[in-house]
């Protein structure tokens, strides 16, 4: 077959095409009509509520180093919290912006190279909230942990006291997680080629899926060029 | 008291009417470029359900984007954009879950090949498969050419100079050439 032929078979696909008008026809009102449907920003969707839990962590966070800025023992996981609430606020920040920003009437090519930035903040954030969520996760415990015992009248000096060991052998599995997580991932990725879902988040943790978000966004930057 | 209640129903009544004329009028546009939107869901779509969606999702960005359309430009023009970055996206997404790896599915050659006659079906197959084989923005731009867009249109929905499409254009038609020489050579042997 040449390539005139199917050019000419291109035109022949309108006729197949007809069969799905009527179709799209009611489809088009009914999503016209649908407020849900249309109001729904889905790109926004995830930084939105990010956004929001990071803010509220903030500000537990602060509240409780004012309250409890004397003592090493508190002020450790409270200033692990708030850092880690302030990453996940910036990084939301620039991904809102890019998604508030985001035009799907503009060119092609730009709006793909935009997609693609957008999506590589979100792969970025979602590895880093990964590989710190054993650290993080922890030191917001221990700050919750505070908080409890102090609304219970327990003292909670001699209860922490005695955990001192528990506490710390925590922290080391938190800091050593994140190299440990991070060739976890390398080294788990081949053996979970099959698997969709596990494949996805082995390559965000690993970087696979930032090296493919670098190509992809290299090849739309050299097909803007002449 | 009555006053009042009567301004309100006529301020609703003003808002209901203008907001049933914008419907209204998008629903016409849009009418107008159908079929063009059913060739972008077939070009990027993998199987009916699949073009479906596809076709809601082109439909539910372009209507939350039309308050910022501007009515100075072609609509068709607009419409294209939106259409091809809606669906670049949502395969790129498929492809991300391993849906869309796998090669155009059995149903889609058989729908494809009952619809039309067996050899015009067997044809289509094979351009979609070429087109398959191409980058995005290639693929775009081949839909584009296809479509028998000019090339100062091509890169206006693209974002490139009329120049850049040409090249392009040419490149690729002779990258196709050879593939269907190679192919053609293959099922000879």
């Amino acid at each position: 077959m040449q390539l005139e032929q199917l050019e000419h078979q291109w035109k022949k696909l309108d006729d197949k095409l007809n069969q799905s008008l009527a179709m799209g026809h009611e489809m088009m009102h009914h999503i016209v009509l649908e407020p849900a449907v249309r109001k729904v920003q889905r790109l926004a969707i995830w930084p939105t509520i990010d956004l929001v839990f990071s803010i509220a962590v903030l500000i537990c966070g602060m509240t409780f180093l004012s309250s409890h800025g004397s003592n090493l023992n508190h002020i450790i996981p409270a200033a692990v919290v708030i850092l880690g609430a302030i990453g996940l606020l910036v990084s939301s920040m620039m991904q809102l912006q890019l998604a508030c920003q985001l035009e799907w009437g503009g060119p092609v090519s730009a709006i793909q190279a935009t997609l693609e930035k957008l999506r590589a903040y979100k792969i970025q954030q979602f590895k880093w909230v990964i590989l710190f969520s054993p650290l993080v996760g922890f030191c917001g415990f221990i700050v919750a942990l505070h908080w409890l015992l102090e609304g219970v009248s327990v003292d909670r000096v001699k209860i922490l006291d005695q955990m001192h060991a528990w506490i710390l052998a925590n922290y080391l599995f938190g800091v050593l997680f994140v190299p440990a997580g991070y060739f976890l991932a390398r080294l788990l990725r081949e053996r979970y080629q099959g698997h969709a879902w596990w494949q996805g988040i082995l390559d965000d943790i690993s970087g696979k899926s930032l090296e493919a978000v670098a190509v992809s966004m290299k090849r739309w930057a050299s097909f803007q060029q002449e | 008291m009555q006053v009042e209640e009567v301004q309100s129903n006529r301020g609703n009544q003003l808002v209901m009417t203008k907001s049933s004329q914008v419907h209204e009028h998008f629903l016409t546009l849009l009418k107008s470029t159908q079929r063009q939107l059913h060739k972008v869901c077939w070009v990027y779509g993998r199987s009916t359900h699949d073009r479906e969606d596809l076709f809601q999702e082109i439909v539910a960005q372009l209507w939350r984007s039309f308050a910022r359309y501007d009515r100075t430009r072609s609509f068709a023009t607009w419409m294209y954009r939106v259409a091809l970055n809606v669906a670049i996206d949502h395969r790129r997404k498929r492809q991300r879950l391993g849906k869309g790896l796998t090669p155009l599915d059995e149903n889609q050659a058989a729908e494809t090949a009952s619809s039309i006659n067996d050899s015009q079906g067997e044809q289509l197959q094979e351009l979609r498969e070429l087109m398959d084989q191409q980058e995005e923005g290639s693929r775009a731009l081949l839909f584009l050419y296809l479509e028998g867009h000019s090339l100062r249109d091509i890169g206006e929905v693209l974002g490139l100079s009329e120049t850049n499409v040409s090249t392009r254009l040419h490149r690729l038609k002779q990258s196709m050439r050879q593939t269907i020489q190679q192919s053609s050579k293959q099922q000879g042997a």
